[in-house]
């Protein structure tokens, strides 16, 4: 493992503990008071997706060419959007498509 | 083809893409942005520690690389944390404004990143770039075009898109000068 790697993984561990402990256990300061135990557990699941998300990413460049990779950037769009229409349902037309479609070919463009 | 391999960069773009859906989800106040601005704070301040600690009392440690750190470096590491914190921060604050789908596609554009590469790096400015830019523009008005909007509000949405994509930008230079010195 990567320093760089290992760098993402304590801030994300370290902080998101700390954080979350912090607003716990302190009233503290206005700042952060707003914030409930629901959004704390979003706030976690968000780390542990961010974790599975680079550690995946730096152990498949081990295992696999950077040609094979470089389809995860577009895959990760493909996903995004995909989930937005299912988890949120969100509104697609026409226009927007292809204007995605555009962007996703200048995406492939500049790793090709 | 490594199989496993393969199933990790699935399981990363998977990871990613629910990662990017599910800030609209914690979106419901306006905490979280200074929540990831002071998380990364909080992460710039421990790295700082640390590599203070290990240069003055630990010298001859295994994580040499933090002890090295030269000025550049240690300079590029304050603006990669700034670029990554305010990229994420102002992703977030677009998401006020516009749907997934919409904030998705103007992020990840890759004009400022070329941009940077080119003026900051020195890298050189490909033939090719010009035909990426005219399918980024054309993506980016055709999405934006069907809005039926007003034009301040067009104008907000553009802006907190460049914010991210700028900052973007920075994060990749940072982050070239540091990787050879630290590793993935």
């Amino acid at each position: 493992m990567g320093a760089l790697t290992m760098a993402i993984m304590v801030e994300a561990c370290v902080c998101t503990t700390a954080f979350c402990w912090y607003c716990a256990t302190a009233n503290w300061r206005n700042l952060f008071s707003g914030i409930k135990q629901k959004q704390l557990k979003h706030y976690a699941v968000l780390a542990i997706v961010v974790i599975v998300g680079t550690m995946g990413y730096n152990m498949a460049i081990q295992r696999i060419d950077m040609i094979v990779l470089n389809i995860t950037g577009k895959l990760t769009f493909l996903t995004s959007i995909s989930l937005g229409i299912l988890l949120l349902k969100e509104k697609i037309d026409t226009k927007k498509a292809v204007g995605m479609l555009f962007i996703l070919a200048s995406l492939i463009l500049a790793n090709s | 083809m490594n199989l496993f391999g393969l199933f990790l960069a699935l399981l990363s773009a998977f990871s990613f893409g629910l990662g990017n859906v599910y800030w609209k989800v914690t979106m419901s106040d306006d905490l979280f942005p200074r929540v990831v601005f002071f998380r990364g704070l909080l992460a710039l301040i421990l790295m700082i520690l640390i590599a203070t600690i290990l240069k003055n009392v630990y010298p001859q440690n295994e994580l040499t690389y933090i002890s090295q750190l030269t000025g550049k470096e240690f300079a590029s590491y304050i603006l990669l944390f700034l670029s990554c914190s305010l990229g994420i921060v102002f992703y977030l604050k677009s998401l006020e404004f516009e749907q997934v789908m919409v904030s998705i596609p103007l992020s990840t554009i890759n004009i400022f990143s070329i941009l940077t590469s080119v003026i900051i790096l020195g890298e050189t400015f490909k033939p090719s770039y010009y035909l990426l830019f005219t399918l980024s523009g054309t993506g980016v008005y055709l999405i934006l075009s069907n809005q039926g909007v007003s034009k301040k509000y067009g104008t907000k949405v553009l802006f907190t898109h460049c914010l991210p994509l700028s900052f973007g930008g920075v994060h990749i230079h940072c982050s070239n000068i540091l990787l050879p010195k630290w590793g993935h």
